[in-house]
């Protein structure tokens, strides 16, 4: 009656709730970043790792999805519930008409192009100072159900973990269906596809759009987790930040997105003890995975995997 | 059975207080546990560290005479890697898990805005040393105090009335930098030309952060021959655009910001950095020949004796100086140290500093902005000297916490 994906998203979403219950709001924030980066590492990772796109860009999607639902909540009073899809709706198109003119290109300058739409967005958050607060960031009001019914530290944690699961979910289906075999196609050979009747271009602008609403939704939420946000936030770092999620993780994999955010975008907080050695230590963890792991963190669970499944396959021969 | 109970009574009143006492969270019979964060890796790194330093001399001498009405103080400090999320994570951190009594920003402006909501909602207190962003004291929060950095409104009620006295002809030029200190400092400083003046500049120009050509902006000064060119970005910055300038035959002089008045200016830009003037937050920038700061540098660097080059620091004088003076305030508030009578205790702060190389800080009950004192001061001979000069007007800062 459910697939398989629908009970273990219906699981993990149980067992989030369960979580959510028992630990600190501190924890539940960290948990909130964790889940908020996932959701963004999954949009990438359809985006780069399965249509082979590069995007330097995928923070700036995120800056529209947070900037448009902090304004329509903040000048609006539009609920979260409704300001966040709007927002997601609003990267979309505009992600849709980056992939126009991206899906003539490729490589190196694929990425300079994502590069320069990032510092398109960064300069329009700075120069229209009166809307976005500019430089100086943005206050985002606390969300609300409804006027002033606000929502509390757990409620908040379930709408992100909500939209995690889900988006997880959704990608996992959107690669099992014909159009995620497009994308993979159009990677491995966009030539051999186009020969088989894929219609390239389309799937690349597809791509881009369906990324950015992963974007999208993903900034929405960070603007209302953290109450504020500010351009930096957004900028290259963010960027780059994204591409060593799917990277780490597992390039085309759901899992590895999920796997390479959730370690990467902890990492930090494990790392708090060595203070201003972070940076090196967390620099030293990402090269020792990339040398040693090139296929992502996401090799080692399809190992473990693999091994649980000859030992019970010799189990059951005898 | 009346003895009983007024024994009972009696000892009530003397275990309630000892019982709130206890109660306060970070507050032991001998220790007050405090919270700081601030950036300490990533760009901004050079505010962070020299924060964490200077306060840590701070409490080590504190703590070495006697500490706080019979406690020490310990700390724990969380990185923000100059990012308002990472802010709000080490702020949630100290709160909720170091279970801190009081926090300390040695962060930036940014950051400290992103835990700003959370910290009013936590009720304890937050003494901000470094940002200077507005929302730390207007909306008026019982709970939050700036000391050592100054309103930016009020940079540019002193800058305003500095350049508008100095600039024989009041054709004044503007270039700063898009990041949000440098903005503010731009916006506060010709809001105030315009209102107590009536003068516009000359010529308004932007660059962007790390910007190694001026060329372009310069030429647009230029044009506008201003008597004076107010320059608001950081050292590295000024330096090239000085040098510049110079080169373009531009020979009026250079007003800048108060995060450039410190000696790495005149390291970077050299003879170009002679005859530039800006306003000081504390009264000797380090290096100065002050038989004080000589004594203070001493100090410093007996406790860190491997340090890099450039420190200390401002940003170490201005931490220094605000542990202090959160140290009086808990040292006002009594040996029932909690949050409302530490709020209490810095409230009663008037004109207090720890030393000469500090400036004054001065709290009420009905504003919580310490500083709103800076010193001129003009490159010469190569290191920063005071100027003589002293504002007449009145400051609007506090009109509005009436």
């Amino acid at each position: 009656m459910f697939s398989r994906q629908t009970i273990i998203a219906f699981i993990a979403l149980v067992l989030l709730a369960a979580l959510g219950l028992y630990v600190g709001t501190y924890t539940i924030y960290l948990l909130n970043l964790a889940m908020i980066a996932v959701i963004a590492a999954v949009g990438l990772n359809l985006l780069t790792g399965n249509s082979g796109q590069i995007s330097l860009s995928h923070s700036s999607f995120m800056a529209i999805g947070a900037y448009v639902s902090a304004l329509l909540s903040a000048r609006y009073g539009v609920p979260f519930w409704a300001a966040i899809p709007t927002a997601a709706a609003v990267a979309a198109l505009i992600g849709a008409a980056l992939g126009f003119p991206a899906s003539r290109l490729h490589g190196i300058y694929l990425a300079l192009a994502t590069l320069g739409f990032l510092q398109i967005v960064q300069i329009v958050i700075e120069e229209f100072a009166d809307i976005t607060g500019g430089v100086r960031g943005m206050r985002v009001p606390k969300p609300a159900w409804f006027g002033a019914m606000l929502l509390n530290e757990y409620e908040i944690f379930l709408v992100v973990a909500v939209s995690c699961v889900f988006a997880v979910w959704s990608a996992t289906n959107i690669l099992a269906s014909s159009y995620g075999r497009d994308m993979n196609a159009v990677r491995l050979s966009p030539h051999a596809a186009q020969a088989l009747g894929v219609a390239v271009a389309r799937v690349k602008l597809g791509a881009f759009a369906l990324s950015a609403v992963y974007a999208g939704v993903a900034g929405g939420l960070l603007a209302m987790v953290v109450g504020f946000i500010d351009p930096i936030e957004f900028g290259v770092s963010a960027a780059l930040r994204q591409i060593t999620y799917i990277v780490v993780g597992g390039m085309g994999s759901v899992a590895g997105s999920v796997i390479g955010a959730v370690v990467l975008s902890g990492l930090p907080e494990v790392l708090r003890p060595v203070r201003e050695y972070s940076d090196v230590i967390y620099t030293g963890i990402l090269l020792a995975f990339l040398l040693f792991m090139p296929h992502g963190l996401v090799s080692i669970w399809d190992a473990a995997r693999l091994s649980l499944r000859r030992a019970l396959a010799r189990s059951f021969a005898k | 059975m009346k003895r009983i109970l007024s024994i009972l009574a009696g000892a009530a009143v003397a275990v309630v207080p000892a019982m709130a006492a206890a109660q306060q969270q970070g507050v032991t019979a001998d220790t007050i546990k405090i919270g700081a964060y601030g950036p300490i890796t990533g760009p901004a790194a050079y505010i962070g560290l020299a924060g964490r330093d200077g306060m840590n001399l701070a409490i080590k001498e504190i703590n070495a005479a006697g500490g706080i009405n019979g406690r020490k103080i310990t700390v724990v400090f969380e990185d923000d890697a100059h990012s308002p999320t990472r802010a709000l994570a080490a702020v949630k951190k100290l709160v909720e898990q170091d279970q801190v009594f009081a926090i300390m920003s040695v962060a930036g402006s940014n950051a400290t805005v992103g835990t700003i909501d959370y910290v009013r909602d936590k009720g304890a207190v937050m003494y901000v040393s470094i940002a200077s962003a507005p929302p730390v004291t207007w909306p008026f929060a019982r709970n939050l105090f700036r000391g050592g950095t100054t309103e930016t409104a009020r940079y540019g009620e002193l800058y305003a009335e500095y350049l508008a006295t100095n600039a024989k002809n009041k054709r004044i030029a503007i270039m700063h930098g898009r990041e949000e200190y440098p903005r503010n400092e731009g916006d506060a400083t010709v809001d105030k030309l315009k209102n107590w003046f009536q003068i516009d500049p000359v010529a308004r120009v932007e660059f962007n952060i790390n910007d190694k050509d001026f060329t372009s902006q310069l030429i647009q000064v230029q044009k506008a021959n201003p008597d004076v060119i107010a320059f608001f970005g950081n050292p590295a910055e000024a330096a090239i655009a000085m040098r510049q300038a110079r080169e373009l035959g531009i020979k009026q002089p250079f007003f800048v910001g108060s995060n450039m008045v410190d000696p790495s200016l005149v390291t970077a830009a050299r003879a170009n950095a002679e005859g530039v003037t800006g306003f000081s937050l504390i009264p000797f920038l380090p290096g100065a020949n002050s038989p004080e700061m000589k004594q203070w540098e001493a100090n410093w660097r007996k406790e860190y004796p491997n340090a890099p080059a450039g420190r200390p620091n401002n940003f170490d004088l201005l931490a220094y100086g605000d542990m202090h003076v959160l140290a009086e305030g808990m040292r006002r508030a009594g040996k029932n140290l909690t949050t409302d009578s530490l709020i209490k205790g810095l409230e009663g702060i008037k004109d207090y500093r720890v030393g000469p190389v500090a400036t004054p800080r001065t709290f009420s009950d009905k504003h919580h902005i310490g500083n709103l004192t800076l010193v001129p001061m003009q490159v010469k001979g190569g290191s920063w000297e005071p100027v003589q000069w002293q504002s007449k007007r009145q400051s609007d800062i506090l009109s509005r916490y009436k």
